[in-house]
């Protein structure tokens, strides 16, 4: 049951995501041998969110298969289970065990949920048009023509990426978790200021958490995670990663952005041996701290290069963008760009900042008295609607997926 | 008391969040202050010395300059070895799309200044909407200062029409066979409006920001952009093909006494597209001097780069990059065979 279930589930995937891709990277190989494969392609449109809804679908599945749930008895909850809205597209890749009970016996929401709920949603909004939007305006038109801009300027559109994706999808994370708990349902995290990581074990681990979470449970640990001798949890890393990469998108460029981040993992075990990794950032003298602001630095400048193979088109283009980086060349608003790139780094940490003091993602609502609070909601909300409506909104990144 | 207590509190952190998103928006440039202000005898004018960025169809980051138009700081005292080439136009010439360095203006200064043994200027006065009419009246009252030895006029057929009197701007009369300028909308009510306020959109973003939403629901857009896909209601039209009801049969009195008021000997007009040929020919005769990038541009297109598509938005609109790098050598052609 278990391997049918899950065969359908990678077959519905294969054939939407995957069909185009794999014709696409036989037909090199096809022509060497005089072959043509054109009669094959076929104009499939993927069904959005279709990468998520699949994820969460095979949970269910595995775990019942695991014992580690009962199955439920009533479709209904289980078609809501996979369709329910506010998580639909683009996650967070809920499990089963945590989302159907909520949704058999559904209650009224807490006042303290609809408080939340509503934070949760304006600071989301807030994220995704006012920092993710903006830069990915600027991001959208330097990579489509990089041959038009200079060495500073696509370097500043690559960090301004690493900003719009974080401030797009952790954005729409949040709407997510806010629409849900003012429907009395809670999901789960998504995001942990991912770009506050030492290193990029912990990156992960707050970075698209559900996915990664998912990848953990159902991929790392059944291939025998870390049980299996050195060799084979690098393998296991590898694979899980590069599996994760493929996931994103039906595109090598994707996959090397995996088979980066797989490196990075298992240079990191191996240097890390049996000792844990760090997940907080705990220092004490100011030396400590340099170390960690190094550290720190060190995992963001890693992680944004493997954002150039998530966000550029093809191979070509990220060999054109490090030539470019390899022989570099100021243009004449350097000192724009940078202050641009500063100053949305600077609202970025602000949030992580506060989220990670309060640890909470509704900081917004400790500021005490109340009557303040309203006021930079409604501040944040106005010029948020603002923007909306003056500005044709871009899709949510991770719609595509 | 209580209630006072949280309308002040409301009060105090609306106002601070607005001030601390105020400078959030002017740091990461994410919407300029506005490009223009103004100005009694113009009607419109270009803020000098101002940063700006603009995305729209392409994307632009650049500055005006000092003397209030596009381009270096060129003085309108100019030097014994310069030689000056004005632009005039609408948004094909302004070119908030994008950068100097990839505008037909600064290819133009780099091939000529090879090319001629003087220090080569082009200056761009473009403005976004503007007719020969109102190119005419920017000439007379400002681009004349600069002295330039070539005038470029980028027109389509819609630019020689001369029935697009704004109440904000100067225009063209006759009188008596004589041309005259008027200066009439310095009395309008909606020209006085936006002199008075106009310092609000040109000290406060978000002032501009909300103008330009208040704009949007005067033109109509407010239930198109709120339903989007599901608004079925007319959308906006094109706002120049709505108002222009172009005559393409021949120029008008109006049109003429413009051309014969231009200096011939440094005027040409660069044609924005193909125009009939009983016009083209009606120019002729007035011994305007023509360059046409059309052939070139269709060229262009045929070779698989469509010179109004713009990769990024996925839009069709102004010239592209591909364009200008086309337009600049087909001037620079033309310019070499004049002088």
């Amino acid at each position: 049951m278990l391997l049918t279930s899950i065969t359908i589930n990678l077959s519905i995937l294969g054939v939407f995501k995957y069909y185009g891709f794999f014709i696409e990277s036989l037909t090199p190989l096809a022509t060497i041998f005089g072959g043509n494969l054109d009669y094959l392609h076929l104009n499939i449109i993927l069904p959005v969110g279709i990468s998520f809804y699949t994820f969460q679908t095979m949970s269910y599945t595995i775990d019942i298969y695991k014992g580690e749930m009962k199955p439920t008895t009533s479709f209904i909850d289980f078609a809501l289970f996979v369709s329910f809205f506010p998580q639909l597209v683009a996650g967070p890749i809920e499990r089963a065990k945590n989302l159907l009970p909520q949704l058999s016996s559904i209650k009224k929401p807490t006042q303290t949920q609809i408080s939340k709920g509503i934070c949760l949603v304006v600071l989301g909004m807030f994220k995704k048009v006012m920092i993710g939007d903006t830069c990915g305006r600027i991001v959208d038109h330097i990579f489509a023509q990089q041959e038009l801009y200079f060495s500073d300027e696509l370097l500043a559109a690559l960090i301004l990426f690493s900003i719009q994706i974080y401030a797009d999808f952790s954005g729409y994370s949040s709407i997510a978790r806010g629409v849900a708990k003012l429907l009395g349902i809670e999901l789960m995290k998504n995001f942990e200021q991912p770009y506050l990581s030492s290193n990029i074990t912990e990156f992960w681990r707050r970075w698209h958490i559900s996915l990664s979470s998912w990848l953990k449970d159902y991929l790392y640990i059944p291939l025998g995670g870390n049980r299996k001798g050195k060799v084979r949890t690098y393998i296991n890393l590898m694979l899980t990663m590069l599996l994760g990469g493929l996931w994103h998108g039906a595109s090598w460029t994707f996959v090397v952005w995996g088979g980066l981040h797989g490196i990075y993992l298992s240079i990191h075990k191996f240097f890390l041996g049996n000792k844990k990794p760090a997940f907080e950032y705990k220092y004490h003298k100011f030396n400590d701290f340099i170390i960690y602001l190094f550290k720190t630095f060190s995992t963001y400048v890693l992680v944004l290069f493997t954002w150039l193979f998530f966000r550029e088109k093809s191979f070509s283009d990220a060999v054109y963008f490090i030539d470019k980086m390899i022989n570099w060349e100021f243009g004449e608003f350097t000192s724009r760009f940078l202050t641009i790139t500063l100053s949305f780094m600077v609202v970025v940490l602000f949030f992580d900042f506060f989220e990670y003091k309060t640890k909470s993602h509704t900081f917004l609502l400790n500021i005490k008295p109340h009557g303040i609070y309203y006021g930079i909601a409604t501040a944040l909300l106005f010029l948020t609607l603002l923007f909306l409506f003056q500005n044709q909104p871009l899709p949510f990144v991770y719609f595509q997926f | 008391m209580k209630k006072v207590n949280l309308i002040l509190q409301f009060t105090f952190g609306f106002i601070l969040t607005l001030s601390i998103l105020e400078l959030y928006l002017r740091f990461a440039e994410i919407e300029s202050l506005s490009a223009h202000t103004y100005d009694l005898t113009l009607g419109t004018k270009v803020v000098p010395d101002r940063k700006l960025i603009f995305f729209n169809e392409g994307f632009y980051m650049g500055n005006t300059n000092k003397y209030g138009y596009f381009g270096p700081n060129y003085p309108p005292q100019r030097s014994n070895n310069s030689f000056r080439i004005a632009l005039l136009g609408d948004s094909y010439v302004e070119g908030f799309q994008l950068f100097d360095r990839n505008h037909f203006r600064s290819l133009i200064e780099k091939k000529l200044d090879k090319v001629l043994d003087k220090d080569v200027e082009v200056m761009n006065f473009g403005m976004s909407g503007f007719s020969l009419e109102d190119e005419y009246c920017y000439y007379t009252n400002f681009v004349h200062k600069f002295d330039p030895d070539v005038l470029l006029f980028f027109l389509s057929l819609s630019d020689l029409n001369t029935n697009r009197k704004s109440s904000d701007k100067p225009y063209c009369y006759l009188e008596n066979d004589s041309l005259k300028i008027s200066y009439n909308f310095r009395n309008s009510d909606s020209f006085l409006f936006k002199e008075k306020t106009s310092f609000l959109r040109g000290k406060v973003t978000i002032f501009k920001t909300l103008n330009n939403c208040m704009e949007l629901v005067k033109e109509g857009m407010l239930l198109p952009i709120l339903f989007d896909k599901l608004y079925w209601g007319n959308k906006r039209e094109n706002k120049e093909d709505a108002d222009i009801k172009v005559n393409n049969s021949s120029l008008s009195k109006e049109t003429i006494a413009i051309i014969n008021a231009l200096p011939k000997e440094k005027t040409y007009f660069v044609l924005k597209e193909n125009l009939p040929d009983n016009i083209i020919n009606s120019l002729l005769q007035l011994g305007v001097k023509i360059i046409n990038p059309n052939p070139s541009l269709e060229t262009l297109k045929k070779n698989g780069i469509d010179p109004k598509f713009w990769k990024a938005t996925n839009k069709n609109g102004h010239w592209n990059a591909a364009a200008h790098a086309v337009v600049s050598d087909v001037i620079v052609n033309e310019l070499k065979i004049y002088l």
